[in-house]
């Protein structure tokens, strides 16, 4: 579905992204993170076929992304990190604006309105949307023509816990379609639960590329954490691989002494860092 | 096609709500009342004052060139600030990875307004026309105005960021057409230095029937608009 070869982009003079390498099968759901000002923007930019000045090769559905004609988009959603919506208009308005200018069927703006929850609002000017309602309209935006390929950027970003659920689920929905969807995310957590591969990028190169499942094993063990009363409360630890070997741990639990007990796997998040030595946010 | 026409219906529903740009459509008919009336009336004062035939009289043709001009501006420079409106929301990025694409957006911006500003300039010019220059050539520089008007807006849009920067732009678009004067009022070779701007071809063609100027002229902006709408183009991919 995207080759992407030897790929080289900058906005200046200084090398931004520099040969960059990677495929995305049909059908996957890929996430690109990393910290903000890493290049996944402009990475999806490219890959829209709105940046056209990069070198080496891009190819979407067999389609070199800067050689690309306006049927392209026929078959490609977008939804941008920022809102892009006439805020004068309501969002009934804008959302059959939008449906026009493609010459496909689109599909039904009261039926995906109310899938997302908008319902009631359809006739309610974008002006007027809170910023989550903003976020939700815009990811339906890229929807109106059922294209098969998706670009998301920071789609869940300031929804709250329910409508970010709501999203999420809309997203898988999209994937078991047989779409194929790329998105962009700072939250750890929802990459883990949405995409098959991850990449992560710092200063417009990939650090790593694989499965959430995969990257987080390469880490290893997790780690079994508990407190107890003795004189004092103490804290305990062993690797979880090797817990009937913890005589300690054995003991309290015999004895019923064992206050708090816990697991913890590593996150995407600890080989983020450890990966690339840097923090999200 | 269907996109470039849905979206220019979208810039007049964007516009039925903006009360201050659709009184600047309304500017060249005021102006031409003022010219048609106002000019004549003083031209008589004046020539009976001093005793002599006519003073404005053999300007008449530039004003008439100045009223061609004006109407394909003003629309124009309306254009230009729905699309600086449509940048700083970033809405020219979204609809260029939509059908439209980026040189549709141009077309249902600065084309389509061309197709309406060049009747409109045509019956400004009808209505108030002061000089007795033919039909013909008065639809010729109707024609080489609207060219050059896209160049008004292309100017505005690609040397301004916002709708402030705009404005600004937009009153020092206005030298774009001082070519107007040359043929009139500078003589020698000193002329041809704004030989470069289409709006002294048009004066050229205006004040001596010369079709091969109007030509020129038309070509000219042309080639103004393409270097222009590739430069715009380039701003808006990123
Ligand atoms: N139009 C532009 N012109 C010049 N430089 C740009 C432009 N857009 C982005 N950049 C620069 O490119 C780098 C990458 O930006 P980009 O927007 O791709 O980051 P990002 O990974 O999406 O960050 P975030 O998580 O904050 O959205 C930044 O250093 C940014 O300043
Ligand atoms: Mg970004």
């Amino acid at each position: 579905m995207l080759t992407v070869k030897n790929l080289s982009f900058s906005y200046s003079k200084k090398p931004f992204i520099t040969c960059m390498n990677f495929h995305v099968e049909r059908g996957e759901i890929f996430g690109f993170l990393g910290p903000s000002g890493a290049g996944k923007t402009t990475l999806q930019k490219i890959l829209t076929g709105l940046i056209t000045t990069y070198d080496g090769s891009v190819k979407l559905d067999g389609i070199e992304c800067k050689e690309h004609d306006n049927h392209f988009y026929e078959n490609i959603g977008v939804d941008f990190e920022y809102s892009t919506m006439y805020e004068k208009l309501t969002a009934r308005q804008n959302l059959e604006f939008f449906s026009s200018l493609y010459a496909k069927q689109t599909v039904k703006i009261d039926e995906i309105l109310a899938d997302i929850g908008l319902q009631n609002d359809a006739d309610k000017k974008v002006s007027d949307y809170s910023k989550g309602m903003k976020s939700r309209l815009n990811f339906l935006k890229a929807l109106l023509h059922d294209p098969n390929i998706l670009f998301l950027d920071e789609p869940t970003s300031g929804l709250d816990p329910a409508n970010s659920q709501l999203m999420k689920d809309m997203i898988l929905q999209q994937k078991a379609k047989g779409k194929t969807i790329f998105l962009t995310t700072h939250n750890m957590a929802d990459a883990t639960e949405l995409c098959d591969r991850v990449a992560f990028i710092v200063n417009g190169g990939i650090k790593a590329l694989d499965s959430p499942h995969n990257l987080i094993m390469r880490k290893g063990a997790a780690k079994v954490l508990y407190t107890y009363y003795d004189k004092h409360e103490r804290l305990g630890e062993c690797l979880l691989s090797q817990i009937s070997e913890d005589n300690v741990l054995a003991n309290l639990m015999k004895e019923n002494r064992i206050l708090s007990i816990h697991s913890s796997e590593p996150t995407l998040n600890d080989i983020f860092i450890e990966v690339t030595g840097r923090t999200l946010q | 096609m269907k996109a470039v026409y849905s979206c220019f219906s979208q810039m007049i529903q964007q516009l039925k709500q903006d009360a201050m740009l659709i009184m600047i459509v309304f500017v060249p008919l005021l102006a031409g009342t003022f010219f048609r009336f106002v000019i004549p009336f003083i031209e008589k004062l004046i020539t009976g004052y001093f005793g002599i035939d006519a003073i404005l009289a053999p300007y008449y043709e530039l004003v008439d060139l100045f009223l061609i001009i004006l109407t394909p501006s003003m629309f124009n420079y309306v254009a230009a600030m729905v699309i600086l409106e449509e940048a700083d929301d970033h809405m020219i990025s979204y609809l260029a990875v939509t059908p439209l694409g980026k040189t549709g957006y141009l077309l249902s911006r600065l084309g389509a307004t061309g197709l309406i500003s060049f009747p409109a300039s045509i019956f400004v010019s009808a209505l108030f026309h002061l000089s007795n220059a033919n039909v013909l050539m008065l639809t010729g520089i109707a024609l080489a105005g609207t060219v050059q008007g896209v160049i008004i807006a292309l100017l505005i849009v690609t040397l301004s960021t916002n709708k402030v920067e705009g404005m600004a732009v937009g009153k020092i678009t206005t030298l774009f057409t001082v070519g107007v004067f040359a043929p009139y009022f500078i003589t020698g070779k000193m002329q041809y230095i704004l030989s470069i701007l289409p709006s002294y071809w048009m004066s050229r063609a205006i004040q001596s029937s010369d079709y091969l100027a109007l030509l020129i002229s038309i070509l000219l902006a042309g080639l103004w608009i393409t270097l222009l709408s590739k430069k715009f183009i380039k701003k808006i991919a990123c």
